[in-house]
């Protein structure tokens, strides 16, 4: 039984879809700045899990610079 | 002409406290305001009164104080010195204090190899012994304990500090101490003209140098440094871009000397990016050593400076870009934060203010924005959340690499000292005692050229 890990993603099913999670590009769009990112979502329906890890890394630091805090 | 208190919105009285720019006597004040100039009012009963501009223009004093409204102050938990005589005697940090420290100067020499005619603090042949190693060290573990929740930024200054040959050793030592953002303040002298001295500054740990630059042209260089400098800046910023240290152009505003040229410096700054990751402007402080004879010396307020960027720069900028600086009281100093498009104009960020501690927050923004990205203090690698998410570096990478700071702080001396400003200053000096001094009561000089606080060693 693989293990899950909500804190990085890895391991998680798509509650709907009832399918593994996979990495999947996606456009992060925050104050009027886009980017490509590659994150954990289900390939089928295209919803995305944001992992605590990213929330309070990464996704943290991009939202205090683009809001010049 | 019609006279009224200034309406501070009730954030800044308009009844405050100065001093004697004479005797240094503490005198009750005013600000008073008379059609756009807010002036700073007082009387000594030996000096006579006194009537100084401290703010002339747009954006209003009261519109600019309220903007920052939401700034929450944090006054010391812990405080060095009791109450006395009352400010500005007391420092140390006293119990009157409103603000929490966000940066440190520490000046490691009173040596300079230049001989200004501006210098607010009086460097030059001065034959006194520099602190040893040693004590500097020692020095980093006081600020190491006394930095409330974070270590403190620390600004290595002078004199020249590269006078010393042991400053690389100095910087190791506040790397080595925890210190996350080390400035260096300095001439440039040194780092233009000793090949491989900008390679060893970096590899010591500096995390950015803050280099006097006041103007494009040797006219102006002759004016307020006394001797040609354009083309040892240019060497000096050339020598920074080959060790990938990234450099803030610290202009010195003095009236009628450089004040026209405020648009040209900012251009230059901008062609120099992305190693220059900004442009602080300091209007001119009669601290120090100044040109003899200024009974009341012209003084450059923030209004004016913003209102300059705009007009000299075709609307490169605009002063509403502009807002209260983030490391001390509203009126002292003001930011603009900017991302520089491919086609060189400039978009203001978005600043969100107010739900933070002011005094982290200025900690965090000099430690963010004047490093280049991937350096030290504004590193986004080597941290451990989710591996492949490349984008999000990228980006961060990307767009740091495109911020650029115009900022400004009009320091205040014997004139325009208002004491309710200095009781929420957030820059300080570490003196010989271990006393930590706001930077404009450290550097207050009366006309005899008395200080109140420069050179105490008495506490320790």
């Amino acid at each position: 039984m693989e293990t899950v890990d909500p804190k990085s993603g890895e391991g998680m099913v798509c509650g709907c879809c009832n399918v593994p999670l996979e990495t999947i590009k996606v456009t992060i769009s925050y104050l009027k700045s886009t980017f490509p990112a590659e994150i954990p979502g289900c390939p089928r329906c295209g919803q995305v899990y944001i992992p605590e890890d990213l929330a309070l890394g990464r996704m943290a630091e991009v939202e205090r610079t683009l809001e010049d805090k | 002409m019609s006279a009224a208190a200034a309406d501070t919105g009730g954030r800044h009285p308009a009844a405050t406290f100065s001093c004697c720019p004479v005797c240094l006597k503490k005198l009750p004040a005013r600000l008073v305001q008379r059609e756009e100039t807010v002036f700073l009012e007082k009387s000594c009963p030996d000096h006579g009164a006194f009537s100084v501009p401290v703010w002339r223009g747009e954006p209003s004093w009261e519109a600019w104080i309220a903007a920052a409204g939401g700034t929450k102050t944090s006054p010391p938990e812990v405080t060095q010195t009791g109450r006395d005589r009352g400010c500005p005697f007391d420092c140390g940090v006293c119990p009157d204090h409103r603000e929490r420290v966000c940066c440190v100067l520490l000046e490691v020499t009173r040596r300079c190899n230049q001989s200004c005619r501006y210098c607010f603090a009086e460097a030059g042949d001065d034959s006194s012994a520099d602190p040893p190693l040693a004590e500097i060290l020692k020095r980093y573990e006081f600020l190491k304990k006394a930095g409330e929740e974070r270590p403190f930024n620390i600004h290595i200054s002078g004199g020249e500090p590269t006078m010393r040959e042991d400053l690389p050793r100095i910087i190791e030592g506040a790397v080595q101490a925890g210190f996350p953002y080390i400035q260096l303040n300095t001439n440039g002298l040194r780092l233009a003209e000793e090949a491989g001295y900008t390679e060893t500054l970096k590899e010591a740990g500096v995390s950015a140098v803050f280099l006097q630059f006041d103007g494009t042209g040797d006219a102006v260089y002759r004016k307020i440094r006394g001797r040609d400098l354009t083309a040892v800046k240019t060497a000096a910023l050339e020598a920074c871009r080959r060790a990938h240290l990234p450099v803030v152009l610290a202009v010195t505003l003095v009236p009628g000397i450089n004040t026209r040229e405020i648009g040209a410096i900012l251009r230059y700054a901008l062609s120099l990016r992305p190693i220059v990751r900004g442009i602080h402007f300091q209007p001119v402080s009669y601290f120090g050593r100044y040109p003899a004879g200024v009974e009341n010396p012209p003084h450059v307020t923030i209004p004016e400076v913003l209102k300059a960027l705009e007009e000299q720069t075709g609307g490169l900028v605009h002063s509403s870009d502009f807002g209260p600086g983030a490391t001390a009281h509203p009126a002292c100093g003001f930011h603009g934060s900017f991302n520089v498009r491919e086609n060189g104009t400039l978009k203001p960020t978005i600043r969100r203010r107010g739900d933070r501690e002011g005094y982290l927050s200025g900690r965090d923004y000099v430690a963010t924005r004047w490093v280049l990205p991937g350096g030290k203090a504004g590193c986004c690698c080597g941290s451990s959340e989710v591996s492949g998410l490349t984008g999000w570096d990228e980006f961060l990478s990307r767009f740091r690499e495109s911020l650029f700071t115009i900022t400004g702080m009009a320091f205040q001396d014997a004139w325009t000292v208002d004491l309710e400003r200095l009781s929420r200053c957030k820059v300080f000096v570490l003196s010989e005692g271990r006393k930590l001094i706001p930077f404009c009561a450290w550097n207050l000089t009366s006309t005899e050229g008395r200080s109140i606080h420069r050179g105490e060693k008495d506490s320790w």
